[in-house]
């Protein structure tokens, strides 16, 4: 499905090559090529030969051919992070999506009120990754935050132990930051699918009796499953991608059980200078990845 | 005829333009002569508003015509990292200031040039803080010297030690002590708290809380740089910040401070005592006057022992300068008269015989106390310094959290040794 696409979408000037449109096509492309070769595909070979030297920081570098890829397998401190991380991923994604999907169903229709409450919703996103960490690392102190004065208010004891010190509240508190913050981002995408179906469509159903949950289920959900794929990958990539949240607000804390696999990486890049074993750490990394994402491509096409 | 003319008037003004020319080469080689070297100079922020170190390279600008130094100031978490690549792509500065704690790794990096002369000429060299020339020794040649200093010290609030109906002019002289006043300060009652650390901040525990270690005698590295997590000093340090927390004498905020709060909750005045430097003791006086603190030395198990990690940094020049005569006589001047000009403003510095003369009289009760830190202090000597201690999921502060935190002292100090041991063995 995905190769099909390949052949009969944009690459398909290669196969009418000859052609002066296919010429123009290709010096039209050209600038995208070089963009994506320089700071893509070049990084990305050299990350992979990195993997293959101890790499460190300063000093020698010595080739150790698969040497990281084998360590990799019995490094029980990076097995741990990747479990940790598909947990995170598991409980973020869900909150993430019914959150968007239902800012998304309440603003669709423009109206008085629908301005407002988009701006209402989008605002966290505008606000940086890091600084939103910050924040909410501030707001959840036991000392000054609002949030544990609030629960106090409401009668949920002391909250003097801070919220982001013991599990699973620093796990949740992460997650409840993140749907927080990134929702908004998939309302807007989805909004944008839903503003693609013809209304007559959605008339014609409501003219045979379709009640809101069914016109939901039958007829707005199939007729978006391609912005639903992309959001599926954004959503998922983006969690097991997680970093600066878990860096900011916990410090992959407490006793590492909020330590994701990126977290790690960036522990043995800038924290023990091992260049060469992280490389092979993000090689890895991004097979996964990209083996993920293929999997959720071909299922929302098979679905279509 | 005409033609000789002509021929003849070609020949002047060749012979003219190339006089000309080559007394305007003159010039213009003599201006470039005349021209000041530039050097370049990277540092972290240091100084109680991190911008000291500017004033410094203000001065030195202001007293040389020949040499003149440009400062970059680079973010304490990411120097490292911006050192070690600009050397890797040759982009490296003439000069730099390094932390303390990190020059044996550059040393052995071979990144540093070998300033052994400077050292032995240096007729202030038996005046050094030990703990920075110690630091600076690489392979018995030093490749870095002693620049600014600090030290860990234990601050209390006098104010709050009189309300708990202890002497507010007696310091706490043993862990035990500062535990039992934690106790009694603690049981004021609301939110007022006895002790407070950063619990998941590792440097900022190397900092405090290894001094309570060494104050025994015992040690956080040997002198290999091998760990030594396991000792029993270690043990009774542990159990002494475990029973400050199960005592409850101590914020439950301290649990997740990445160090971002470190030594504030003294300042708010609802903690009896925190450990922190030389550093915290300006924007005390200067921003509150209204806490009335003491300052004294981080103490051991009894009475007369005590440590103080010695931080600060060393200035190095870097390997492939261009500029190595000129580098050489700045690190001579930082190292001379610039410990004058740090000394006043004020900047704990690292020549004994310049603290004792010009830092001390600034604040004779205080300074006099950080002044004996910096003879007592120490610095762990290691080429891995950050997966050893300053990692969040290093063995450091995973034996800090497990014993106070978690309450498994034994099992905690064993999995940490055998983590740092691993790491010492790789890295080695």
């Amino acid at each position: 499905m995905v190769n099909s696409y390949l052949l009969n979408g944009s690459w398909g000037i290669f196969v009418r090559s000859g052609s002066n449109s296919t010429k123009a096509g290709f010096w039209f492309i050209l600038p995208a090529m070089i963009f994506v070769l320089a700071f893509f595909i070049i990084p990305l070979i050299a990350v992979f030969i990195m993997s293959t030297t101890n790499f460190p920081l300063l000093g020698e570098v010595t080739y150790v051919g698969l040497q990281n890829y084998t360590d990799m397998m019995s490094d029980t401190e990076f097995h741990q992070t990747i479990v940790q991380t598909l947990i995170y991923t598991a409980l973020v994604t869900p909150p993430l999506f019914i959150v968007g999907l239902g800012t998304a169903l309440l603003i669709r229709r423009t109206n008085k009120l629908s301005s407002f409450f988009r701006t209402f919703f989008f605002m966290p996103l505008v606000i940086g990754f890091g600084s939103a960490a910050f924040m909410w690392y501030w707001l959840l102190d036991p000392g000054t935050g609002y949030i544990p004065q609030l629960l106090r208010d409401l009668g949920f004891g002391n909250m003097e132990k801070p919220i982001l010190g013991y599990m699973p509240g620093a796990l949740i508190a992460v997650v409840f930051m993140v749907v927080w913050k990134f929702a908004s981002f998939q309302m807007i995408l989805l909004m944008a699918g839903m503003q693609g179906i013809d209304p007559e469509v959605l008339e014609s159903s409501e003219i045979d009796g379709a009640v809101k949950w069914k016109q939901l289920r039958y007829i707005t959900l199939p007729l978006i499953k391609g912005t639903l794929g992309m959001v599926f990958i954004l959503s998922i990539a983006g969690s097991l991608l997680a970093f600066d949240q878990f860096f900011i607000m916990t410090g992959g804390g407490p006793d590492g059980q909020t330590e994701t696999m990126i977290f790690y990486v960036w522990r043995q890049a800038f924290r023990s200078f091992n260049l060469g074993y992280a490389a092979a750490l993000s090689v890895v990394i991004s097979i996964a990845l990209l083996l993920v994402s293929l999997i959720q491509m071909r299922f929302f096409n098979e679905k279509d | 005829m005409k033609y000789q003319v002509k021929r003849k008037s070609w020949a002047v003004a060749m012979v003219t333009a190339v006089a000309v020319g080559s007394s305007c080469l003159g010039l213009l080689s003599q201006a470039a002569s005349a021209a000041p070297v530039t050097l370049t100079f990277w540092s972290r922020p240091q100084g109680e508003d991190g911008g000291i170190i500017k004033l410094m390279i203000d001065e030195f600008n202001r007293t040389h015509k020949d040499i003149q130094a440009k400062l970059t100031i680079i973010p304490q978490t990411q120097f490292v990292q911006k050192v070690a690549t600009a050397y890797r792509s040759g982009d490296a500065p003439d000069i730099t200031s390094v932390d303390l704690i990190y020059v044996p790794y550059f040393a052995k990096a071979g990144a540093f040039e070998d300033v052994t002369g400077i050292y032995n000429a240096a007729k202030y060299k038996n005046q050094w803080s030990k703990a920075h020339v110690a630091l600076g020794k690489y392979k018995n040649k030093m490749y870095s010297l002693p620049f600014t200093a600090e030290g860990s010290v234990l601050f209390w609030n006098k104010d709050l030690f009189k309300q708990a109906g202890l002497d507010p002019e007696k310091a706490p002289r043993t862990m035990a002590e500062i535990l039992s006043a934690a106790k009694k300060i603690s049981a004021l009652g609301g939110d007022i708290k006895g002790y407070y650390f950063s619990g998941a901040c590792p440097g900022c525990n190397i900092f405090t809380f290894a001094p309570y270690i060494w104050a025994q005698g015992g040690d956080v590295l040997n002198k290999d740089g091998s760990p030594n997590f396991a000792s029993k000093e270690a043990t009774v340090a542990l159990k002494f910040y475990k029973d400050l927390w199960d005592a409850g004498t101590v914020p439950e905020s301290a649990k997740t401070d990445n160090g971002a709060s470190f030594a504030s909750p003294f300042l708010t005045g609802k903690v009896g005592m925190v450990g922190a430097g030389a550093f915290f003791i300006p924007g005390l006086v200067k921003d509150h006057p209204e806490l009335n603190f003491g300052v004294t030395p981080l103490p051991g198990a009894k009475v007369g022992q005590s440590s103080s990690f010695a931080g600060g940094d060393n200035i190095a020049v870097l390997k492939g300068t261009k500029y190595p005569k000129e580098a050489r006589a700045f690190l001579a001047w930082a190292t001379d008269k610039g410990q004058e000009f740090l000394a006043k403003q004020p900047v704990l510095p690292t020549r004994l015989d310049v603290a004792q003369k010009t830092y001390v009289p600034l604040d004779p009760v205080n300074y006099k106390v950080m002044y004996d830190a910096l003879l007592v202090g120490k610095t762990p000597w290691t080429t891995s310094y950050n997966s050893l201690i300053q990692d969040e999921g290093g063995p450091w502060l995973k034996m800090l959290t497990g014993s106070i935190f978690g309450g498994d002292i034994a099992a905690s100090q064993k999995a940490a040794q055998t983590q740092a041991l691993k790491i010492y063995k790789k890295e080695k």
